[in-house]
C-alpha cells in the first residue's frame, strides 16, 4: 500500500512538473498582458514538432534539435504578440481572449495541415525505469523534474532579483507610471513573450519526448495548466506553479479511490471547491482595483 | 435538397445557440466558455428519454431544456461571483466535466459509441416528408426564441442587463441585486442551449461525445462575433454566414481534389481561426457593426 501511494505521489509530482511550466507562463501573460492566453498550448506543440523535425528529418544532434524547438516557439510567441495581441492592447479582455482562440485554431490546424494528425515520436533510445526503493522512475521524468525546478528558480530569480523582473512587475502594476519612470512597456512585453514561449516550448518538447507528439498535445495540457494556475492564483506565477504540483498530486492520488477515467474531473472539481473559499486562488493577490 | 436542408437546419440551430449566448455575453457580459455543456445536456437528455424510455418527443425536448437550465443554476450560484475571467475558465472546466461524464457513464450514454436511432418528428411520414416538417418546427422554435430574446432586450430587464454589463458596481449601487440577475440570465441562456441541443439530436438522429467538443462553443462565439455582439439580429446573420462557410467548404471537398480530405478540413479551421483574429482586430462589432450605442472605451487593466 505504501509503495503504491509513493508511486502515485511521484507520478503526481511529474504530472505537476509538466503543467507547472505552461501554468507559470499563463500567469505571467495574465499579469502583464492582462488576458487568459488560450493559444499557449500551440506554443508547446510547435516546439515539439520543430524539435522533432530537426532531430528526425535533419538528423541534428538532440541538444541542437531542442534548441531549434525553443527558438521556433519563441519566434511563434513573439509573432503572436507583434502580429495580433499588441494591436488589441487597451481593448476589453474578451477581445484578446477570443483573438487567442483564433490564433490557437490557426496554429493547431496549421500543424495538422502540415504534419497530419498522426502521433509522432522522437528518435530516442529505449528507456529503462530506475528503481528507487519501492518506486519506479523513468529517466526522462527526472530530466522533466529538473527542468521544471530549474525554470521555477530561474523565473523566481528573474522576477525578484533582476532589473527586467522589476520592470515587469512595474508594468503589470501600473503601465503609465512605469512609462513615466522611463520603462518601455513594449520592451517588457516582448521580453515576457520570449520568456513564456521558451517555458511553454520546453514543456512541449519534454512532454513530446515522454509521451507522443500530437497536434492537440498542447491544448490537452492547457486546460489542466489553466486549472492549476487558477487553483494556485493566476496573478502570481509561483502560486500557479505550486498549484500545478498540488493539482498533479491530488489527481494522481485521487485515482486510488476514484475511477481513472475521471482523473481530469478531480482537478476541475477541486478548483471549483477552492474558488468558493478563496476566489483568487490559493496564493492569489487581493482583487486589484 | 438534403444539402440545403442541412444548411438551413444547422443555421437555425446555431442561430438559437448564438441567441442564448448573446443574452449572456452580449447583453449581460457573462463570458460562458462552457456553453457546449448545456447543448450536450439538452441533446443527451432528450435522446436518452425518447430512445431508451420511449418518452414522447415533446416531453423529451422539454426535459432537455429543463435539465440544461437546472444544471446551470447551481453552477451560477457557486461561480458567478467570481471575476468574469475566472468564470470563463471555470465554465470551460465544467464543460470538460460534462464531456467526461458522457464518455464514462456508458450504461446511460453508450460512451464514445453514442446514441443511435433518435427519431425526427413525424418520422412516420417517411424521410422525404419528415425532413421539411422538422425544419419547419425548428424554424418556428427559433423564431419563438428570437421573439423571446427580443422581448427581453426591449424590456426594462434588458436595460438593466446592459447596465450590469456596462458597470456592475453602478448597477449594484442603484440597489439592483446583480448576482441574481446574472444567474437568471445564465439559466435562461442555458435553457436555450438545451433546447437547441435537443433539436440538434433529433435532426441528426445520432449523437456522440465528439459532437460536443469545445469547438461548438467556439463556433457559437464566432457566429456571434461575426454578426455583432449585443445586437438583436446579429446572431441570425452570423450563424448563417458561419454555417454557409462550413458546409460550403465541405461540398467543395467533393469536387476539388488538390488536398487530402484531412488537409481540407484542417484548412477550413485555419481559415476560421484567421477570420476570428481579423474580425477581432478590424471589426470587433461584427459584420453588421453595432448601429448605435458604440461602447465607450472602458479603462482596462494593464495593457
Amino acid at each position: 500500500m505504501i509503495a503504491t501511494l509513493l508511486q502515485h505521489a511521484v507520478d503526481g509530482i511529474v504530472l505537476g512538473a509538466i503543467m507547472a511550466l505552461p501554468a507559470m507562463g499563463l500567469a505571467l501573460v495574465w499579469r502583464i498582458a492582462g488576458f487568459p492566453h488560450l493559444a499557449h498550448g500551440s506554443l508547446m506543440t510547435i516546439a515539439a514538432y520543430a524539435a522533432w523535425v530537426a532531430a528526425g528529418s535533419w538528423n541534428l544532434p538532440l541538444p541542437l534539435a531542442v534548441l531549434f524547438g525553443l527558438v521556433i516557439s519563441a519566434l511563434a510567441g513573439v509573432g503572436m504578440h507583434l502580429g495580433v495581441y499588441r494591436h488589441l492592447a487597451g481593448r476589453p479582455m474578451l477581445n484578446l481572449f477570443i483573438a487567442s482562440i483564433g490564433v490557437e485554431l490557426f496554429l493547431r490546424y496549421g500543424i495538422i495541415f502540415s504534419f497530419g494528425s498522426d502521433f509522432q515520436t522522437f528518435p530516442l533510445p529505449a528507456e529503462r525505469g530506475m528503481h528507487l526503493g519501492p518506486v519506479v522512475v523513468r529517466p526522462l521524468d527526472v530530466i522533466l523534474l529538473a527542468a521544471a525546478f530549474a525554470a521555477l528558480l530561474g523565473v523566481w530569480w528573474m522576477f525578484r532579483g533582476t532589473q527586467l523582473g522589476r520592470r515587469m512587475r512595474a508594468v503589470s502594476d501600473n503601465p503609465s507610471l512605469a512609462r513615466l519612470s522611463a520603462i518601455s512597456p513594449a520592451r517588457v512585453h516582448l521580453a515576457m513573450w520570449v520568456l513564456v514561449s521558451v517555458l511553454a516550448g520546453a514543456s512541449g518538447i519534454l512532454l513530446g519526448a515522454r509521451d507522443v507528439i500530437a497536434p492537440t498535445m498542447g491544448w490537452d495540457v492547457l486546460l489542466l495548466a489553466f486549472a492549476a494556475a487558477i487553483f494556485g492564483g493566476i496573478s502570481n506565477p509561483f502560486g500557479a506553479a505550486i498549484g500545478a504540483f498540488l493539482m498533479g498530486l491530488v489527481s494522481e492520488l485521487g485515482i486510488l479511490w476514484i475511477p481513472t477515467s475521471y482523473e481530469e474531473g478531480i482537478a476541475f472539481f477541486l478548483i471549483m471547491l477552492v474558488l468558493l473559499v478563496k476566489p483568487r486562488g490559493l496564493f492569489g493577490e487581493a482583487v486589484r482595483a | 435538397m438534403t444539402y440545403v436542408y442541412t444548411v438551413i437546419a444547422f443555421g437555425l440551430i446555431y442561430t438559437m445557440l448564438a441567441l442564448g449566448l448573446n443574452l449572456q455575453m452580449g447583453f449581460t457580459g457573462i463570458i460562458n466558455f462552457g456553453y457546449v455543456a448545456f447543448v450536450a445536456i439538452g441533446a443527451y437528455t432528450s435522446a436518452i428519454l425518447t430512445v431508451g424510455h420511449h418518452w414522447p418527443m415533446l416531453a423529451g425536448w422539454a426535459a432537455g431544456t429543463a435539465l440544461a437550465a437546472l444544471a446551470s443554476y447551481p453552477l451560477g450560484l457557486l461561480t458567478i461571483r467570481l471575476g468574469g475571467d475566472y468564470f470563463a475558465v471555470v465554465t470551460l472546466g465544467f464543460s470538460e466535466l460534462v464531456l467526461l461524464f458522457v464518455l464514462n457513464q456508458r450504461n446511460l450514454t453508450h460512451g464514445a459509441i453514442g446514441i443511435t436511432g433518435i427519431h425526427r418528428p413525424f418520422a412516420m411520414l417517411g424521410p422525404q416528408l419528415s425532413a421539411p416538417v422538422t425544419l419547419v418546427i425548428i424554424a418556428a422554435l427559433t423564431a419563438l426564441t428570437t421573439a423571446l430574446i427580443w422581448q427581453i432586450g426591449h424590456s426594462p430587464l434588458g436595460r438593466l442587463l446592459r447596465a450590469i454589463q456596462a458597470n456592475d458596481a453602478a448597477a449594484q449601487a442603484l440597489g439592483k441585486n446583480t448576482v441574481s440577475y446574472k444567474v437568471l440570465v445564465l439559466v435562461v441562456g442555458s435553457a436555450v442551449a438545451g433546447l437547441a441541443g435537443a433539436l440538434y439530436a433529433h435532426w441528426v438522429q445520432y449523437i456522440s461525445p465528439e459532437q460536443f467538443s469545445p469547438d461548438v462553443t467556439f463556433n457559437t462565439f464566432i457566429a456571434l462575433i461575426l454578426g455583432g455582439v449585443g445586437s438583436l439580429l446579429g446572431p441570425v446573420i452570423g450563424a448563417f454566414v458561419l454555417i454557409a462557410f462550413l458546409q460550403g467548404s465541405i461540398v467543395l471537398q467533393d469536387y476539388v481534389h488538390v488536398l487530402s480530405a484531412n488537409q481540407q478540413s484542417a484548412l477550413r479551421f485555419m481559415i476560421i481561426g484567421l477570420a476570428l483574429v481579423l474580425l477581432i482586430v478590424f471589426r470587433p462589432d461584427g459584420i453588421m457593426g453595432r448601429a448605435k450605442r458604440k461602447r465607450a472605451a472602458r479603462p482596462e487593466r494593464a495593457s
